[in-house]
């Protein structure tokens, strides 16, 4: 079967949603929107937990919001895409708030959430929980009859024809069946990274998040370039009490507690960029400080709050009273003491939260490759070496309008190649060829990549380690033949994440070779043997695909105005 | 001898099963734990073959963990397991179901009383609501 579009879009997060209402205002296109779960229940958007940045404050300036978001980024950001995000974050804010995304009001106002949680200069970060801000993307994209939205969908391969990407091969998860999508643009938004380490605020209670990281793959082998593959954003992971998910940063300021290791001792004072509280708290642990749990926490009980404003922050940070349920869970459940002030917050750093790398864009959202365009956190180059907090919200809209404008306009002057048959043939068997009686389960293979990721590829990095990570690829790679899916073809998810391994395995690789690479410690990317950043390092590091063989070098970072030390 | 809570799950492949069947499961009790963790606990150690949605928002926000719980729409990602505990869970009610305890939760979705309340306007397009909701 094939299914012929004019645009399509993978991945109905925020990135791709907005793609899709943008591509739609064209009327004589049909957009086929394609989601792993179900729209608007899944994915990251909406577990986003509401930071967006946009300039509303009047002492605030573009400008302002340019230079935050380069600096924290250490300088690796493409300037050009930084000017996109803070000139068009406000427009793309109302635009949500007028779909009914809720944007918290304090007092007749938007709400300011306290800029020493992100690093900005001025107040910045307003809050729209991402389940609101997603069922508002989902309410327009009712609106739009052109937009055909499959849910349970997976793309499993990008078609491309010398140099253009013309279709994908999609496993409707729901009934099993393999079918190809013929189609004049594509815009890949198929999201991060985060199931590759153990520990991610992308997966909850370790249940899937929807980011496996199939994008870059995707990207990768219809010959994309990738750029910052090395760059993972860590936050800390919470150990204790349970299931008080949220940043533990935001957790202090909020709260003014303190940040202690086991002998109690305070060892680091925020404010402090995210990479910097990574580091701090990995050092502590390394160096035999850490608590029985494997981690440092945060003293609520020298804070200056009372118990009952202390419980209010916490709640907040959950989400405020769309997750009152959960809180009272976790007073009910996981906490001996009920009196937050009495609470050590537990974490460990190097819980995968973002990445700040993919595939390489320009300010259109155009690849190397004709018709496939990017955007959200697939996408790399926005946020360089480190993101500021409250700009992925951020990020996903601006460039989904743009992705979308500019595929829409791509695919009304293009025409309809048709993937070569013998290639659709092939992909179809490999898909099916994974029902053999024995062999090595996904979720296996999958367990294995999250431990020497964890291991070899987190908060700090050497040269040794990395090379232990490549053994290990090259060992589970091995094993890909023997690679099983269990039972029948409807919703098998042990045959998704069959299909998602080998991919994800190409993803490890692509970002253990760039880590390798960049010898320098720059933003999220700390190299315990190359602990400086050196200026000869201001570039990004580049895979491609050169036959069959994986390709790492570097390429120029793009600088408007901003240069190192301005 | 640690201990486990008893889990009797609905089991239905519409596409060759002629009926629903139930099968009952032992996963071993920890402190915390919550019931969709414990379906996951089945599907990684004892059945790989049962289907349910494993996407988690990890904040009672997203519903896509809606399932019957001794015959209570009910959000597992949020109910807590007591030690001994034996539970019935069947798929969202009002919903077609695709395989075992994972639905088709079309393009809305009913949410229990009271949060309900709180997310109309953004969370529920009441015009096309359908569907028998939650008891």
């Amino acid at each position: 079967m094939i299914v012929k579009t004019d645009v399509l879009i993978i991945g109905a997060g925020g990135a791709g949603a907005r793609a899709a209402i943008e591509a739609s205002k064209n009327e004589k296109l049909r957009i086929l929107l394609l989601n792993q779960g179900p729209l608007g229940r899944s994915g990251l958007t909406s577990m986003a937990n509401g930071g967006m940045q946009w300039v509303s404050h009047p002492e605030d300036s573009f400008e302002d919001h340019f230079r935050d978001v380069v600096r924290i980024g250490c300088y690796l950001n493409e300037q050009n895409l930084v000017e996109c995000l803070a000139r068009e974050a406000p427009e793309r804010a109302e635009e949500l708030i007028a779909w009914g995304a809720k944007v918290f009001m304090e007092g007749g106002r938007l709400f300011f959430t306290d800029p020493r949680g992100s690093g900005a200069s001025h107040p910045r970060g307003h809050y729209i929980p991402g389940v609101t801000y997603m069922a508002a993307l989902k309410g327009e994209l009712e609106r739009h009859e052109n937009i055909f939205i499959r849910e349970d969908s997976l793309a499993t391969c990008l078609f491309a024809d010398e140099g253009r990407v013309i279709g994908a091969s999609v496993l409707d998860i729901r009934t099993g069946e393999v079918f190809a999508v013929q189609s004049k643009a594509v815009v890949l938004a198929a999201g991060g990274l985060g199931e590759l380490f153990p520990h991610s605020s992308n997966t909850p209670f370790g249940l899937r998040g929807h980011a496996s990281g199939m994008g870059y793959a995707l990207a990768y082998h219809a010959g994309a370039e990738l750029i910052d593959m090395e760059m993972v954003q860590f936050t800390g992971q919470q150990l204790y009490p349970p299931w008080l998910l949220g940043n533990p940063a935001l957790l202090s300021i909020m709260c003014g507690g303190e940040y202690r290791n086991a002998l109690g001792k305070e060892y680091m004072r925020l404010p402090q960029p995210r990479d910097v509280i990574q580091r701090l708290a990995h050092r502590e642990i390394k160096e035999g400080r850490g608590t029985p749990r494997g981690g440092v926490y945060i003293d609520l009980s020298v804070s200056p709050l009372p118990s009952a404003e202390i419980e209010r922050q916490l709640q907040k940070a959950l989400g405020g009273d769309i997750a009152r349920e959960r809180w009272n869970l976790i007073k009910a459940m996981s906490v001996d003491d009920p009196d937050p002030k009495h609470w050590k917050v537990e974490f460990t750093p190097g819980g995968a939260h973002f990445f700040m790398g993919g595939v390489r864009i320009n300010e259109r959202c155009e690849t190397n490759l004709y018709g496939l365009f990017a955007a959200g956190e697939v996408a790399g180059g926005v946020h360089g070496a480190n993101r500021m907090g409250g700009n992925a919200l951020t990020d996903i809209v601006v460039f989904g309008r743009r992705a979308g404008k500019y595929a829409a306009e791509y695919a009304s002057r293009a025409e309809w190649i048709a993937p070569d048959q013998g290639l659709v043939r092939q992909e179809n068997e490999r898909l099916h060829g994974f029902f053999r009686p024995d062999g090595v389960s996904g979720r296996a293979v999958r367990d294995r990549i999250g431990s020497f990721m964890a291991e070899y590829m987190g908060v700090a990095r050497t040269e040794d380690e990395m090379k232990k990570a490549l053994s290990e690829i090259a060992s589970l790679k091995a094993e890909l033949p023997r690679l099983r899916a269990p039972g029948g073809k409807r919703f098998n998810l042990g045959w998704v994440e069959a299909i998602e391994v080998p991919h994800m395995l190409d993803v490890a690789e692509m970002m253990t070779l760039s880590a390798l690479s960049r010898r320098e410690s720059r933003g999220a990317h700390f190299r315990e043997d190359f602990p400086d950043t050196d200026p000869r390092w201001l570039k990004h590091t580049r895979v491609r695909k050169a036959g069959t063989a994986m390709q790492v070098d570097t390429a120029p970072v793009t600088i408007t105005t901003l240069n190192p030390g301005g | 001898m640690g201990a486990y809570v008893r889990l009797k799950i609905f089991r239905y492949d519409p596409s060759c099963d002629l009926a629903p069947a139930y099968a009952t499961y032992e996963v071993p009790w920890t402190g915390g734990l919550l019931l969709l963790q414990a379906i996951k606990y089945v599907r990684d150690n004892l059945d790989e073959t049962l289907a349910f949605r494993d996407y988690c928002c990890g904040c009672s926000w997203c519903f896509s963990c809606l399932m019957m719980v001794d015959g209570k729409g009910t959000r597992t990602c949020s109910r807590p397991l007591k030690a001994g505990e034996s539970l019935l869970v069947e798929p969202m009610r009002g919903f077609p179901v695709i395989k075992d305890l994972a639905v088709d939760f079309g393009l809305m979705i009913t949410t229990p009383e009271g949060t309900f309340r709180k997310m109309e306007g953004t969370m529920v397009r009441k015009e096309k609501a359908k569907g028998t909701g939650v008891a």
